[in-house]
């Protein structure tokens, strides 16, 4: 197709006449939004999301049902395109029904994701739980001590019983870290050489440190105390939260800062106009350390105390004589914090005095709870009207009664005195803890600007403070908050900061769109969740009263590993497994959509959760992708459109769940769902989402399509498989077993220790000892049989270099040619490959055996396509298969009798003119003309009509054989090699495409796995070579069932063990990824890497040579090449350590990669090689 | 049997079969019979408002037409009018003779497509060649190049009266010169707007009108295969095309080798499961094809690209109706009707509280007011007359203040209605325009087919806007998002149903703005119809405490002692209205807005 100059938003792009204009756009860089277009489809047009304005045309058009026509002028963005695209996106929403982000996350002021951490937990994953919670909150084990818990208010598990103790799984995973692992300490971006003080080290200071710390900048904290933690430290008690717990966290901070100034006082050993001289920024969390007094007489008496004063003075180890009767004034937790101190002081009466009634109470109910089970009285509706006291001393309180009358401006009611309802208590000390402030003199002497309510006037998003440079959060801006409260706005403050200092405007981070099935769980309907099953909640370990209260000791022992697990299990997972791809929320945040306009769905339908497959059809917008992939590309049309109007919803036929129908899990619906109605199902204990740490892509080894996999990786596991689209030979399409290969991968058999034959068992052993045995084995097979009696197999799923080592094993370090393929594939070369493109555009496919379509779905695609763009179409087969119905002629052949057929189609070809053969025919004379009379009888047609397919045949320009490799034998290979190369066209655009399920067929013999060809596919008993041949698979196994191959070393997961093959004298060692009964019969097993953990090369069914990337660390420990160097090393013939790239180099000097087209060695296995 | 001359015709169209023509049929049948005379079936005469009817024709040919026959007029005809010779003078709608107060109905309108409804017997093919049928395709195939008949369409102007107007000769031309072997043409019988039954009238009561268009542009695009396209409700004219195709078939009209000219043409019929949508020719195309019936891009058009793949030619029932008229008279005769831009004739079934309702046509050009009071007879509540809905649900609500405005295609365009297919439902003063707007939106919103956004969600949630604001709960804001989503749907939407379906909504609020604000500000429905915004109140001075109403109450609403007027429990009524039916005094008053005991 001729490109043609086309103008886009004033861009001159060239693009193909006739393409997709939507397509071309995108190719140019140029988003236009779409949800239901997907380029392996036609266009739909159902979304209204990519409109466009073409001059010329009347009003906004899809750009997805225009084709690009020379000249073409196309706006992508304007006003009405904008207001046309939100429109439709809101009303999308008000169909669309479920949570983006669980209500958890929303919730809590750091934004942690909890829904996420939880499944780290869940998944035995607790230290990527403790890196996730960091990502926002720099001390999980503090916080999960103190935190007020706002996101298990919000939790929907409080629709079917209590909240997940969602606290208390922080406090696990940060715990644990701390204790356990290796404490998370992530690396910091390369320096920026911007400077940043941090004024007060509470939490606020801390976390602003952290994060800017960890985003390149030299960090200074000033402290007015002698240790870090501000409020932390002074204003929670020790048996709330240990100073050693407190010590390690903030020690994780500090390792990240340039310095840590202690004892410095704000006014006194430094100015703000000094720092801002000495720093590129400065941050402010000073906190609110100022207590407020009754302001009643005489309340400078001694006796009398603030409650962060006396809490600061225990902390520290002054706590100062409180005398038997105490009397805390207050009802936060401040005042819960100080009178359980004074209880554990010894004081006898601790009297707590609260105007208001116990509902009223600031203070966590769990700590009203534990102070009174320690003994803590009360006197709510009481107020203090007064002090008694003695000239040095108080001794008393006098207080009067209180009721509550109407609601103040705070939405409380206020608090009345009943006349004449005086009291006294006694008192030894009072300690007011009714309230605190900032010390606000410090600041505004600096010039920084008070709000109304006396704190630093900042703006709540970015800190950005009356003076450029200068930030602040915390309590000094808000007043007296919770911990998690300060470590939010840090950490917003923080980026703020970051965007400061490298000199970018200041934007307040964009809060992502967030879809929701009800802002609160009381507006839920309950029905939604009466399905789900009561579990008890997990309830931390507790000292009992008794025991914790004469002692500082921490009483709150957490939750057990088992309890951590078992709470996890409660855990709904409310957010969408799609909530980072969605492509509705994207741009719903991009076109800032409001969902209030125009409404939301309620939940219509019941969530079916497959054995690969959950479909949600409340999150379904009816794009159609499923559908028409499904029927377009599958060729299977599983779903369908059902109902009219709104009521329109996508099910499976019949209505009935996928699993019942012809579906084959191939997961090419989800691939193309733009949102989370379709989603695949998680073999993990709990599914995420995860968000990517890495992506690593990969080819499929399963067959030798050689798929492109996008491996999704987090905490170690393959979370999602994908493909990218528009580019790869795959089209973005997999099968099942791609699609799905994390569940190969992560088989819960997956071997991770060696084992050796133990009596009729095995055991695990170590590497060294697995090694040394199989050493042993080998070694004494030599000197019983000699090379001979030795034989290594391995997989056509193993990669080049795997497969090129193996045999170079064999051969130097055992000094046999006994190397085989555990399943092996003729060794022709075929006079030419064709590639995918060339399938396509091909304009006679001859298909030669069994069905292709379920082992090899994604050619079978491509002979589709081809047939959809006019080529024809002639089917080989023993059986009807699923692409007769796009082929021209099926002819039907008992496969035992296809060499025949084959033959004599060769024959009839040649002697009607149509082929030219270069090869010398086994048949001729009489003979020949008996088969070709007896031909139509062999395929059920009529002798016309095998000329007149025999005819397009020789006369088509681009003819392909497609060929299903596994039921073909080496004579078959041979006769389409032969009848292709009688057309004369070898050249592009035609050739011969062999199918095989071992991924890597082709590379194997490339690399010289096989008893008679060397790599390069030099013959083994050539003049240049002159060696013995070794034995074929099926002498070398009548050997070992004979007792004359005496070691047998398969490598590989494809090759089942059975008494029968395996002699009795014979030892076998299996290295295999995964344990399967069979292996029972192995005298050693060592655990086999996957493609996922191997680099490497492998050549696919085109000849393409495709990169293998390992995602993961081999689950044994060792990659499969470093388990054969310890072989030869073990055996005293020690390889020389080469990687993967340098084995490939050695291999092509070898004259291997024959098959593989100059073109079609990518660019990815260039780099390797 | 000196009564033999008169020849008797009973319409039994669907109207008149629904009004009872049946009954009529079997009483008159045998009172005949014995008077030696065969009565013939016909189809739809166009006065559906006096079904079942009865035509009895002298010797001389003069019609007397009977209406509202049932088998007691009927008999009294046969005896007076045929028996004894005197016409029933009581019973007579139309007369040769003498000017009945019908007169009218007929004397406006222009029956050309519709000249033999109700003449002939549409299960005969005999009978339709006898008034000249089959001779337009005799001239077209005998006598014209396939160009030749184009070209003839091109003179006559004549437009596609499925509603947008395009130029017939136009797709005719496209599909002809598209490249493929082969070709179809389809005939869109899917009329699906609420209200109107031109298509089926035509399709039951003359369908070798339809055949013949059908087998002349089959001939002049080069297409050998036609479909017609009807929805399943319609079994009389599937009944009726069945047979018209079968004999069409025996006397050389239809097959192979048309006419000795060797064209060949047949015609399939594909029965609707009553989708409205499939009357979109794209999601009428899939259906044929098997699929779900759902609008695709277009380009590429059905002309390049329609049924299966191949060029196909798409015509509306009255546009293939149209084609014999045109060949027969030629094309200057055609056009010398019509207006400037718009030829020929339009039928239209006019509906609602017209007096005289049924199937008119006229010549494109008459006035609404024309149609509405000349044809019509005016209103038939005898109160005002207030608007009126051409183009059903995406058609627009055209003002009795723009009365004058011509029924043509771009006249009506120019004031935001359509011609459409030919719906043309008359509203008096007691028409509430907002619940007009809530009842055609409801259907085109039930009728989406739920492909695109703006259609399926877009309708939905302007539905449910007019819903709020028909119940009392609507705001001013309501009426700016219900415009600005209107204008989007219309916008966004994919096909016709969407691109269409706000046009009630955007014209009742151009024209009626005052009583959506009525509704929304004041909370009062001025036409007295939304049930939440009005209620009712018994007139102490006027009611005589008869107890009817109060007996007459579902919910016991009402409440008296005997000798004291009545009171209605506003708490407990559910404004059903059957207290005003039932009072004799006229004494029970619906008001608009909310009660005043509530108010207080």
């Amino acid at each position: 197709m001729p490109k043609v100059q086309i103008w886009i938003d004033e861009k001159e792009v060239w693009a193909e006449e006739g393409s997709n204009l939507l397509e071309a756009a995108l190719a140019a860089g140029i988003h236009i939004p779409h949800l239901c277009h997907d380029p392996r489809l036609k266009p739909f047009g159902s979304c209204r999301l990519c409109f466009v304005e073409i001059e010329g045309r009347r009003g906004p058009v899809p750009a997805c049902g225009n084709i690009v026509q020379a000249g073409m002028k196309v706006t992508t963005n304007n006003e009405t395109i904008r207001a046309l695209r939100k429109k439709a996106l809101e009303l999308l929403m008000t169909e669309h029904c479920g949570d983006c982000v669980a209500p958890c996350q929303l919730a809590c002021p750091a934004h942690i994701d909890i829904q996420g951490f939880i499944a780290h937990i869940a998944n035995g994953r607790r230290d990527a739980a403790a890196a996730l919670i960091k990502e926002q909150l720099p001390f999980p084990s503090v916080c999960g001590r103190v935190c007020p818990r706002f996101c298990e208010a919000e939790c929907r598990r409080n629709i079917v019983d209590e909240p997940v103790n969602i606290c208390a799984l922080k406090r696990y995973a940060g715990d644990y870290d701390l204790v356990n692992y290796n404490k998370y300490a992530p690396t910091p971006l390369p320096p920026t050489g911007k400077t940043v003080a941090v004024v007060g080290g509470g939490p606020a200071g801390l976390t602003a440190a952290y994060y800017l710390a960890l985003m390149g900048h030299a960090v200074t904290i000033y402290d007015r105390g002698p240790e870090l933690g501000g409020m932390l430290r002074y204003g929670i008690p020790e048996y709330r939260l240990p100073k050693a717990t407190l010590d390690q966290e903030i020690k994780l901070i500090t390792d990240l800062c340039a310095e840590v100034r202690l004892g410095q006082v704000f006014g006194r050993d430094f100015t703000l106009e000094s720092l801002q001289e000495a720093y590129d920024a400065v941050f402010l969390g000073l906190g609110s350390q100022a207590a407020q007094m009754l302001g009643l007489e005489n309340e400078d008496t001694p006796g009398i105390l603030n409650g962060i004063g006396f809490l600061r003075a225990v902390a520290e180890g002054n706590p100062p004589d409180i005398g038997r009767n105490v009397v805390v004034v207050g009802g936060g937790n401040t005042a819960m914090d100080a009178a359980r101190t004074a209880i554990r002081l010894g004081a006898e009466n601790v009297t707590v005095v609260y105007r208001r009634g116990r509902e009223e109470m600031p203070a966590n109910i769990v700590e009203i709870e534990e102070a009174e089970e320690e003994g803590v009285k009360f006197q709510l509706l009481a107020n203090p009207t007064g002090y008694i006291c003695s000239p040095d001393h108080v001794e008393g309180v006098e207080c009067v009664r209180m009721e509550l009358g109407e609601p103040d401006a705070s939405g409380r009611r206020r608090p009345i005195a009943v006349q004449g309802s005086e009291f006294t208590l006694p008192a030894d000390t009072v300690i007011l803890a009714i309230g605190q402030k900032l010390q606000a003199e410090e600041v505004t002497s600096c010039g920084l600007l008070i709000c109304d309510r006396g704190n630093v006037k900042a703006d709540e998003n970015t800190g950005v403070t009356s003076i450029p440079g200068v930030f602040a959060a915390g309590d000094c801006v808000t007043g007296p908050k919770t911990v998690v409260e300060a470590v939010g706005a840090a950490k917003r403050v923080a980026l703020a900061m970051d965007q400061y200092l490298r000199g970018v405007e200041i934007t307040p981070e964009k809060q992502e769109f967030n879809c929701t099935m009800g802002e609160h769980w009381q507006e839920i309907n309950p029905a939604y969740f009466a399905d789900r099953e009561k579990i008890a909640r997990r309830n931390e370990v507790l000292l009992k009263a008794a025991e914790r209260k004469t002692n500082f000791k921490e009483f709150n022992l957490g939750l057990t590993p088992e309890m951590a697990k078992k709470e996890t299990e409660r855990c709904l997972s409310c957010g969408c497994q799609d909530a980072f791809d969605c492509k509705l929320r994207l741009y719903a945040g991009e076109y800032e959509v409001d969902i209030k306009r125009l409404g939301t769905q309620e939940k219509r339908y019941e969530i079916i959760t497959g054995d690969y497959i959950v479909q949600d059809e409340n999150k379904c917008i009816l794009c159609g992708n499923c559908v028409r992939i499904c029927q377009e590309v599958q060729d299977n049309g599983v779903m369908g459109f059902v109902n009219r109007g709104f009521d329109t919803t996508v099910k499976p036929n019949m209505g009935v769940p996928l699993a019942q129908t012809q579906c084959e899990s191939c997961g090419q619906c989800l691939s193309a769902c733009p949102t989370g109605a379709l989603t695949a199902a998680s073999i993990l204990a709990k599914p995420g989402p995860f968000k990517d740490d890495r992506v690593v892509t990969t080819t499929c080894t399963m067959c030798n399509t050689g798929c492109t996999l996008e491996l999704h990786i987090a905490a170690d596991t393959i979370t999602k498989v994908t493909s990218p689209l528009r580019t790869g030979h795959n089209d973005g399409n997999l099968c099942n077993l791609g699609r799905f290969a994390d569940r190969i991968v992560h088989d819960e058999n997956r071997l991770t220790k060696p084992l050796v034959r133990d009596g009729a068992t095995h055991k695990e052993v170590s590497w060294e000892k697995a090694v040394q045995i199989t050493a042993g084995i080998l070694a004494e097979a030599q000197k019983y049989q000699g090379a001979d009696g030795i034989a290594v197999l391995v997989s056509p799923a193993l990669t080049n270099e795997e497969n090129y080592l193996a045999q170079k094993f064999a051969r130097t370090v055992l000094g046999t040619n006994n190397i085989e393929s555990t399943n092996p594939v003729p060794e022709l070369l075929p006079v030419k490959t064709a590639t995918f493109a060339e399938v396509e555009a091909s304009d006679y496919i001859l298909l030669v055996g069994e069905d292709i379509t379920l082992d090899f779905p994604i050619v079978a695609q491509k002979i589709r396509k081809a047939v959809e763009n006019g080529a024809q179409l002639v089917v080989l087969a023993e059986e009807p298969t699923r692409l007769d119905k796009f082929a021209h002629h099926t002819l039907l052949v008992n496969f035992h009798r296809l060499p025949e057929v084959l033959l004599v189609l060769y024959a009839w070809g040649k002697q009607k003119g149509l082929l030219t053969p270069t090869a010398q025919l086994p048949y001729a004379g009489e003979d020949l003309q008996r088969l070709i009379n007896a031909l139509p009888n062999m395929v059920r047609v009529k002798a016309d009509k095998v000329t007149g397919m025999l005819a397009d045949f020789a006369a088509a320009k681009r003819p392909v054989i497609i060929a299903n490799g596994d039921s073909l034998g080496d004579e078959e290979h041979y006769l389409l090699n032969e009848i292709l190369a009688g057309t004369g066209k070898t050249g592009q655009g035609s050739g011969l495409v062999c199918l095989y399920r071992g991924g890597n067929a082709y590379g194997q013999t490339e690399m010289g796995v096989h008893p008679d060809l060397l790599p390069g596919r030099l013959p083994v008993n050539s003049k240049e070579a002159q060696q013995k041949v070794g034995y074929l698979l099926p002498q070398l196994l009548e050997k070992a069932s004979r007792n004359e191959i005496l070691a047998l070393v398969i490598l590989g997961d494809d090759f089942i063990l059975s008494p029968e093959i395996i002699g009795k004298d014979t030892m076998v060692v299996v290295a295999a990824s995964t344990w399967r009964d069979d292996l029972a019969l192995a005298d050693v097993v060592l655990p086999l890497a996957t493609f996922a953990e191997s680099d490497g090369t492998v050549i696919n069914c085109e000849g393409r040579l495709l990169p293998v990337n390992a995602a993961l660390e081999p689950f044994g420990g060792k990659n499969n090449l470093e388990i054969i160097y310890d072989l030869a090393k073990a055996l005293g013939k020690p390889l020389s350590q080469q990687s993967a790239a340098e084995i490939l180099a050695e291999a092509k000097a070898a004259g291997a990669l024959q098959i593989v087209a100059d073109d079609l060695a990518s660019d990815e296995a260039d780099a390797i090689a | 049997m000196g009564n033999q001359p008169y020849k008797v015709r009973v319409g039994m169209g669907t109207c008149g079969i629904a009004a009872g023509a049946n009954k009529t049929y079997e009483a008159i049948l045998p009172l005949l019979q014995e008077q030696g005379i065969t009565p013939v079936k016909t189809g739809c005469m166009g006065m559906c408002y006096k079904e079942p009817l009865v035509e009895v024709i002298t010797a001389d040919g003069k019609s007397y037409l009977y209406g509202n026959v049932g088998p007691k007029e009927a008999e009294t005809i046969v005896q007076e009018h045929i028996v004894n010779n005197k016409p029933v003078k009581e019973l007579l709608v139309l007369a040769d003779e003498e000017k009945t107060e019908h007169a009218p109905f007929m004397e406006k309108q222009h029956r050309m497509l519709l000249a033999h409804l109700g003449r002939i017997n549409p299960e005969s093919i005999e009978s339709y060649l006898e008034v000249g049928g089959y001779e337009a395709t005799k001239k077209a195939i005998g006598t014209m190049t396939p160009e030749e008949v184009i070209a003839e369409i091109e003179a006559s102007g004549l437009r596609g009266r499925g509603g947008a107007g395009f130029p017939t000769y136009m797709k005719w031309k496209l599909t002809r010169e598209a490249e493929g072997e082969q070709k179809y043409v389809v005939c869109n019988a899917d009329e699906g707007d609420p209200g109107a039954f031109m298509d089926r009238s035509i399709l039951e009561s003359n369908p070798h009108g339809v055949l013949e268009g059908m087998i002349i542009a089959g001939y002049a695009i080069g297409a050998t295969e036609g479909y017609i396209y009807c929805r399943a409700e319609y079994p009389l004219a599937i009944r009726n095309l069945k047979k018209a195709i079968a004999d069409a078939t025996a006397h050389g009209f239809l097959g192979e080798n048309i006419l000795g000219s060797g064209f060949n043409f047949s015609i399939q019929i594909r029965e609707g499961a009553g989708a409205f949508v499939c009357g979109e020719e794209t999601a009428l195309l899939m259906s044929i094809e098997g699929k779900r019936g759902m609008p695709r891009f277009r380009p590429p058009y059905p002309a390049q690209k329609g049924l299966f793949g191949h060029p196909t030619c798409i015509n509306n029932v009255e546009t293939l109706a149209n084609i014999p008229c045109i060949i027969a008279r030629g094309a200057e005769a055609y056009s010398a009707l019509g207006t400037e831009k718009s030829k020929g004739t339009k039928v239209f079934a006019l509906a609602g509280k017209v007096k005289r309702g049924g199937l008119v046509e006229v010549p494109m050009g008459l006035t609404i007011n024309e149609i509405v009071f000349d044809i019509g007879g005016g209103i038939s509540t005898g109160k005002a007359f207030k608007a009126v809905q051409t183009g059903g649900p995406s058609g627009g609500c055209i003002p009795a203040a723009l009365g004058d405005t011509p029924v043509d295609y771009d006249s009506l365009q120019a004031i935001g209605a359509i011609m459409g297919s030919g719906g043309m439902l008359i509203m008096d003063e007691e028409t509430c325009m907002v619940d007009v707007a809530r009842f055609f939106l409801s259907f085109t919103c039930e009728e989406s087919c739920g492909k695109c956004t703006f259609c399926r969600a877009g309708t939905k949630k302007m539905l449910e806007i007019l819903e709020a604001i028909t119940e009392g709960r609507g705001t001013e804001s309501d009426i700016d998002l219900l415009e600005q989503l209107a204008h989007q749907v219309k916008a966004g939407s994919m096909c016709g149903l969407g691109q269409t379906a706000p046009n009630p909504v955007l014209t009742t609020i151009k024209y009626f703005r005052d009583e959506y604000l009525a509704h929304v500000r004041e909370k009062r429905c001025p036409a007295k119809q939304c049930k939440a915004l009005i209620y009712y109140e018994i007139d102490p001075e006027k009611c005589v405490a008869c107890g009817l109403c109060r007996r007459n109450c579902p919910v016991n609403a009402i409440s008296g002692a005997k000798k004291t007027p009545h009171v209605i429990d506003q708490e407990k009524c559910i404004r059903c209205g059957l207290c005003v039916n039932s009072c004799k005094f006229d004494s029970i008053e619906v008001k608009s807005g909310k009660p005043e005991t509530a108010v207080q």
